[in-house]
């Protein structure tokens, strides 16, 4: 495959595009035209089926009238006449879109004969702007997951039988009318957070059909906090999105925005332009970030000043932040507001720093070309958030940073506690629709039990809690299997389209609430299409939407023309009266996790194996604790802990988090998800049950030492770049005491970052960090020409070669799983895990420096460096792994007998090695089918016993490299090839090419003073590259902690580097 | 000193090499050999218990061949475990013969005749089991002679670069050599072993490889041409295959490996482990089959000397290793070597110091060197360390390299564990057999060193009775 941004129309190809009248050219599919219905709108179960044919036609599926429905009544033969345009094993691409939470994301999902492989990020779609996140990369493997539920089951006695969609009409549908029939008193309706049109068109059908029936929000993931506190001070429907172009002082106040806030994607790449650093006069203007937060996160590492809080304090910080700005920074009508503002009872060096942050976003307001932000996060109740809204509005930010928009069709839906108290109460039928209110909702509530008494129909992916005490579980589709349409929060329409007939008997949320609401089973394609006709009224027609079905982005539909305005500042002063910032003793704070999200993704392999991006455990959640915490509590990583929350307790084992907020927990939900499949299956606690029903994210609480230990590990042992800090232990390391084998050796140069200041000072800081000067490194191989026995030759015309940025890297791990997807790397399995065995090609090292009690963290990217003198390849016995003419240092799997020597040489320790045959788990050996349904049909899926490692996605080269052949070039052209980390990356800090011309980008790239390689005093030549982080802190806040221990290692230094 | 007293040799004023009085020619080929027609039952013992622990070590090669090599307790940084520990360690072993019979022959240390057949036997069964581990530890041992340079239609030849495929022709041009040495010193005695033989299949079976050995002096003079030059050729290879196996390590750019040191220091350690195996070996032999007077004290204080005198080098070279990666300025060289001492691994380090340099300086006391409880107790200290010594050098240099963020801890899991006790049972398995059908003394060449060999010598009485 080619970079998809490149001659886009060539190769991706919509379902449209098949044929210019959507009507098959001859009579290709007999009994199509019999349905009765108009061209490829067909209204019965029946013609839907025969739809799918079509469907498996332009995606080129052999069988092509019966390739696509799962079982077919005939024999398949193969193709004898080739369909047009589809060339078998080609891949070919379909715009479609992703939605967590929130977050919408435009992908466009490659196809492989048939079979969606792989998600890439659309350029075309603001969302994505070209990436994705982690959970879009590994949503096709949930697609092929084993575990997913088959068949709709029905409910006899204590067990349920699997039954079949006609019964379910038939026999549920008496239930459903007869529920209409009472106007839907007693209903109770719980859906994720709906961004579909359609969808919302189907439930104001709903509405008006079941008038009486209750709708809930069953999403945790959702932005519930947010809009409260919009529509608090914006009325209802009023809805924003945060945008950082120009944004020169970010304050994000326990707002993960680069990983888990709403438009995370987009917002990482606008935050990593701000950080734009290749000449010091470029990092003059390089935006400066401000974090509060109680856990570490990805965001408080990419912070200049951070300060770690409780969540609770949070509300106190922006008080004092508003009564800080208010003398500086007139709001007419706000008054309401500044003159209700509470006392903040801030610390000392809290209040510095909302003096000088104030100072701060004071001035980036009076400059011309300059504004600000406030990010305020999901899990701050929702005066937080309005108040946060006023001091954007004070900053004049809103407008340009904040942008408001009224959503016309948003659902009004009733928090899930509501749920907890209508049960029994009124509520007696429950329509679960994707989602998992037994599992997710807030131990307070005691969900499980009521919903036990009612009758609960739901629609999920998985048999799940709620699924197993539900009266009928009905399988959902994957989105890949089913159509759609988001409208992103910033009112972005993109159209689902399916690549694959459903593998099992389910349906689309979108196809089931039709039913429901109007009792008419009609498909999901006529249900959208049908929608934007309506809508569209005159202007639609055929080549428009096949236009919006390629490009993946709707076009030329006004949404809305309402613009909503923040007024309401009477009832926030009111809300803000209720404001509680005393200390409890102990504050339990929940977060959705980076990786698996609520829990949705909790089966999923890939997800649960990434290391959390901070903390780098996989498999497992833990009671993130801070070190003083650790220490005060009398335990070390795995000791176990109770965690107690208003009479509920959960023991889990502990896990150092440094940065951590002293006396705090910090948990992640969506694990110990027990029963929906063996990947979730005792993987990490659930945490649910100690939610409280009020505010669900923080809350006071108690910590105690359990006594045992639960094993609990992660990817990287060592989170310092000084051999004598063990950042996972309470230890003191400069105890005299201690037997420390690394106290008195400086700080590896592994990870080199300055100031701006220190940038303009020096430019070249990132080379100053070799041991040894690049001018005195001598090569034994320069003195050996022989073909043989000397140094590879590199004879290509073109040199590859990739630079990473630092600066832009923030470690959110869309890589690690980006690459997993696209070169068929195992997941190994917690045990393995355990002993180290992981298979990453690319990893994220996150470093610690500074106090071990309120560090700084960088991340590096570490995958194949690629060495032009690679170790690894001189010790290889049997010449398995040798270099390329230009410049790959190749594996050749079939030839590699698993020495494993080659692991031991790299010094960068990114060979992985086959311990046993992953690809082929006897555990589930039926279900691997389905799962090899995934794999890449380009890249060798491996073996037992061999090595493997990064190729920089040796198969996108080489198809390019066809690609340019046969358009009679030699060369490729540059950006053409985009590795699949480089393709995910949302702040794009990866850049591959030609390294042998200066005129490409990373040429241009590496060509920066904050080039330097790793190790490269090992005469390694690396043709991986980095580029030195530059930090923008405030000189006006004392430096935080962290510069005083650089200070103390430096001591050391003269034995180290700078030593030569 | 005086307390000690041994015979001393008629002619030369040596220390006798055969103890006794009026020991004759016959008396040592009936000593020799007298093991061999019926076995003792502490010989079924042995043979019974090392059968026992080569099936634990079938049992676990069957598992590692099904499952994989991940049933070890290998992973990432840490990707040679203790396979890669016994294979150095086996090799060490396997110094001493070749050591003993060519270089000791060249040198016409006659103390060898006693010692070197086992010594020897010793050598080819240590490299056998040396031979197992860098097999089964690849990832697809079926795919082993891939290394070979064999020619095929592709063209596809080894990377002569890799040390690892020097160590494949290191090992086997030794294994072959040792092999050959050994049984070309066996042909005498074979024929010794055919005249005696009372059943007609061992008749046939020593008659075969006796290779029609009549003991003339043509035979005489051929084999001993033969063998000595066989010597010739062992002695290089001696000092050959353990620096090859140091390039092993030495010839990667890992902290704690890339070291020029390693050829002379692994060859000592060698041949420090393989005295002590000898010892280990020879001490319960010469008690059970009592052949005191042949393995005599001579023989054991000899050795212990050599265990001496190569245990303080091989604690010169753990100071001297110390000393450069201090000096290089290198520091994940110097922080390699503090890892190793005072690091996760310590206890390692330091049974490996106890063991290897500490323990034999007891061998400067002739009242302990002449004990063969305290030799045997120090030849079982030296294998321990010199095992450790090995697990010290790849684990610990692995496990903390250049980027801490790959750092692991490494522990072996009970495969690890059954498959080097497994690999013991291979080795007293053969040794068994060997003692149990082969002379384990030279019984010629004992000969050749007894006062009645030469020319000059006149058996007691001779003089007086003139008959």
């Amino acid at each position: 495959m080619t970079k998809p941004t490149e001659t886009l129309k060539a190769y991706w190809r919509s379902l449209a595009d098949h044929d210019g009248t959507l009507r098959p050219q001859h009579d290709e599919f007999p009994g199509l035209a019999e349905s009765g219905s108009d061209g490829l709108v067909p209204s019965t179960a029946l013609a839907r089926r025969k739809f799918m044919g079509l469907l498996g036609a332009s995606t080129a599926l052999a069988g092509l009238s019966t390739g696509c429905i799962r079982k077919p009544r005939e024999h398949i033969v193969p193709l004898s006449k080739r369909p047009e345009d589809s060339i078998p094993g080609e891949s070919v691409y379909y715009a479609s879109a992703f939605q967590s939470g929130s977050t919408v994301l435009g992908v466009l999902v490659e196809s492989q004969d048939g079979r969606p492989t792989k998600i890439e990020g659309n350029p075309r779609h603001p969302g994505s702007l070209g990436a994705t996140d982690m959970a879009a990369q590994a949503s096709v493997l949930n697609l092929y997951d084993p575990a997913r539920s088959r068949t709709p089951l029905r409910r006899k006695g204590d067990a349920q039988e699997p039954t079949d969609w006609d019964t379910v009409y038939s026999e549920l549908g008496p239930t459903i009318k007869e529920l209409r029939g009472k106007q839907g008193q007693g209903l109770a309706l719980v859906v994720p957070t709906i961004l579909s049109p359609s969808l919302k068109d189907q439930l104001k059908t709903f509405a008006a059909n079941f008038p009486k029936a209750r709708i809930f929000d069953g999403d945790v993931a959702g932005p519930s906090n947010q809009t409260a506190g919009t529509e608090l001070l914006a009325g209802p429907g009023a809805r924003f999105t945060v945008h950082l172009q120009g944004a020169k002082v970010i304050f994000a106040a326990d707002s993960d925005f680069l990983t888990t806030e709403q438009d995370h994607v987009r917002l990482q790449r606008e935050y990593a332009l701000g950080r734009e650093a290749n000449t010091p006069a470029e990092a003059a203007n390089m935006s400066r970030l401000y974090v509060v937060e109680p856990h570490f996160t990805v965001t408080g590492a990419q912070a200049d000043h951070r300060l770690r809080m409780r969540a609770s304090q949070v509300g106190a910080v922006l008080v004092a932040l508003a009564r800080e700005l208010k003398a500086g920074s007139k709001l007419g009508g706000a008054e309401a507001v500044l003159d209700a503002l509470p006392e903040a009872p801030l610390s000392e060096a809290e209040t510095k720093f909302v003096q000088v942050l104030a100072k701060d976003l004071l001035a980036a307001k009076e400059a011309r070309d300059a504004n600000s932000v406030v990010l305020v996060g999901e899990r701050q109740p929702a005066w937080v958030h309005a108040l946060g809204l006023v001091i954007n509005l004070m900053l004049g930010n809103v407008g340009s940073s904040i942008r408001l928009r009224h959503d016309d069709t948003a659902v009004k839906v009733e928090p899930i506690a509501a749920l907890g108290q209508a049960l029994g109460a009124g509520i007696d039928t429950v329509i679960a629709i994707e989602c998992d209110p037994a599992f997710e909702a807030p131990g307070e509530l005691d969900l499980p039990a009521k919903l036990k008494a009612a009758t609960v129909i739901h629609l999920g992916q998985f048999n799940d809690a709620t699924g197993k005490l539900s009266a009928w579980h009905l399988p959902a589709t994957h989105y890949l299997e089913a159509w759609g349409d988001i409208e992103a929060p910033d009112a972005t329409i993109s159209i689902v389209q399916p690549l694959i007939a459903p593998l099992h008997q389910s349906k689309s949320a979108l196809e089931f609430l039709a039913w429901i609401a109007s009792d008419a089973q009609v498909d999901g394609y006529s249900l959208v299409q049908g929608y934007w006709r309506r809508v569209l009224g005159a202007m639609w027609s055929d080549k428009v939407w096949r236009r919006w079905l390629h490009d993946g982005v709707v076009h030329g539909v006004p949404r809305s023309g309402q613009n909503p305005q923040p007024r309401e500042f009477a009832k926030l002063a009111a809300e803000m009266k209720a404001a509680n910032f005393a200390a409890d003793k102990f504050e339990v704070n929940f977060h959705l996790d980076p990786r698996i999200g609520d829990g949705r993704h909790a089966n999923n392999g890939w997800l649960q194996e990434c290391p959390h991006p901070m903390t780098k455990l996989t498999w497992d959640n833990a009671a993130y604790v801070s070190i003083n915490t650790a220490r005060k509590l009398g335990v070390e990583n795995c000791d176990l802990v109770t965690v107690q929350v208003g009479g509920r307790s959960v023991q889990l084992p502990v896990w150092i988090a440094p940065g951590q907020a002293d006396d705090t927990v910090s948990l992640n939900v969506g694990f110990g998800r027990d029963g929906i499949g063996i990947v979730a299956e005792g993987s990490g606690v659930n945490v649910y049950p100690l939610q409280a029903a009020g505010n669900r994210w923080f809350t006071a609480g108690e910590v105690v030492k359990f006594g045992g230990k639960r094993m609990i590990y992660s990817t990287q042992d060592w989170g310092s770049l000084s051999p004598a800090i063990d950042m996972a232990s309470t230890r003191d390391d400069n105890d005299p005491k201690l037997s420390n084998a690394g106290r008195g050796y400086p700080d590896r140069p592994i990870v080199r970052e300055t100031t701006v200041a220190g940038f303009q000072a020096d430019a070249h800081f990132a080379m100053k960090g070799d041991l040894m000067p690049p001018e005195r490194l001598v090569s034994l191989w320069d003195h050996n020409t022989h073909p043989d026995f000397g140094a590879p030759a590199l004879t290509g015309k073109q040199q590859w070669g990739m630079a990473i940025d630092l600066n832009k890297c923030t470690g959110c791990s869309a890589c690690t799983v980006a690459c997993q997807a696209e070169n068929n790397i195992p997941v190994v399995g917690r045990s393995q895990v355990a002993n180290g065995r992981e298979m990453h090609w690319i990893r994220l090292d996150r470093y610690y420096s500074g106090a071990k009690e309120d560090p700084q963290a960088v991340v590096q990217p570490m995958l194949c460096q690629h060495c032009e003198t690679a170790p690894c390849e001189n010790v290889c016995p049997v010449n398995a792994t040798a270099h390329s003419p230009e410049g790959l240092n190749d594996m050749a799997y079939n030839r590699c007998i698993g020495t494993r020597y080659c692991a031991n040489n790299c010094p960068y320790k990114v060979r992985r090695f086959n311990f046993f045959n992953y690809n082929r788990d006897p555990v589930n050996s039926d279900d691997e089918k389905l799962l090899w349904m995934q794999k890449n049909p380009n890249v060798t899926v491996r073996f037992r016993g061999v090595i493997e490692k990064c190729s920089y996605c040796v198969q996108r080269i080489q198809e390019a490299k066809i690609q340019a052949h046969t358009a009679g070039e030699d060369t490729v052209k540059d950006g053409v090839i985009v590795t699949a980390c480089q393709q995910v990356c949302p702040s794009e800090a990866i850049t591959f090419g030609d390294v042998a011309d200066p005129t490409t980008k990373v040429s241009k790239i590496k060509a920066s003073a904050r080039n330097y390689g790793v190790l490269t005093d090992l005469n390694t030549r690396p043709r991986t590259t980095y580029l030195g982080r530059v930090r923008n802190p405030n000189p006006e806040l004392a430096p935080p902690a962290v510069a005083a221990a650089p200070a103390a290692a430096a001591e050391h230094k003269p034995s180290g580097a700078g030593g030569h | 000193m005086a307390q000690y007293h041994d015979e001393l040799d008629p002619i030369t004023g040596r220390k006798e090499l055969v103890e006794g009085h009026n020991v004759t020619f016959h008396d040592v080929t009936e000593a020799v050999a007298r093991p061999i027609d019926a076995p003792s039952p502490r010989w079924w013992i042995a043979f019974i218990l090392s059968s026992g622990l080569l099936g634990v070590y079938l049992v676990s090669i069957a598992y590692l061949l099904y499952m994989g090599t991940g049933i070890w307790g290998l992973n990432n940084p840490v990707a040679w475990g203790w396979a890669i520990v016994n294979f150095v360690f086996w090799v060490g072993i396997g110094h001493a013969g070749t050591l003993i019979s060519a270089i000791l022959f060249l040198f016409r240390q006659k103390w060898r005749t006693s010692i070197n057949r086992a010594a020897e036997a010793m050598t080819i069964f240590a490299v056998i089991c040396a031979l197992q581990f860098p097999t089964f530890h690849t990832g697809r041992p079926w795919f082993i002679y891939w290394p070979l340079p064999l020619p095929n239609q592709m063209q596809m030849w080894p990377n002569f670069r890799s040390p690892l495929l020097w160590d494949v022709f290191a090992v086997s041009t030794y294994f072959t050599v040792s092999l050959l040495f050994w049984y070309v010193g066996l042909i005498p005695d074979l024929a010794t072993m055919r005249d005696r033989a009372k059943t007609p299949i061992r008749r046939f079976a020593y008659g075969l490889f006796a290779l029609g050995w009549r003991g003339s002096t043509r035979h005489w003079v051929n084999y001993e041409k033969a063998y000595m030059i066989l010597a010739g050729l062992s002695t290089p290879l001696v000092l050959s295959v353990h620096t090859i196996v140091s390039f092993d390590f030495a010839v990667s750019q890992l902290p704690g490996w890339h070291t020029t040191i390693f050829p002379p220091y692994f060859v000592a350690g060698a041949i420090f482990s393989g005295f002590a195996m000898v010892l280990t070996l020879l001490l319960p032999l010469r008690a059970w089959f009592k052949l005191e007077h042949l393995i005599t004290m001579k023989h054991l204080e000899n050795m212990a000397k050599i265990i001496l005198l190569t245990g303080t080098m091989v604690g010169y070279a753990y100071g001297m290793e110390f000393f450069i990666a201090w000096y290089s300025g290198n520091p994940y060289e110097s922080f390699a070597f503090a890892n190793r001492a005072f690091g996760d691994y310590w206890w390692a380090y330091w049974i490996m110091v106890s063991c290897n340099v500490i323990s034999p300086q007891l061998i400067w006391f002739k009242s302990i060197r002449r004990n063969v409880v305290w030799l045997f107790i120090i030849s079982i200290f030296v294998n321990i360390g010199m095992w450790f010594e090995r697990f010290v050098i790849t684990v610990t240099s692995l496990h903390h390299d250049f980027l801490p963020s790959s750092w692991d801890y490494y522990s072996p899991t009970i495969w690890d564990v059954s498959t080097l006790l497994g690999s013991f049972g291979l080795f007293f398995f053969l040794f068994c057999l060997f003692v149990r059908y082969l002379p384990s003394i030279a019984i010629g060449e004992v000969k050749s060193v007894m006062p009645q060999a030469d020319p000059h010598y006149h058996e007691p009485g001779h003089g007086k009775e003139k008959h």
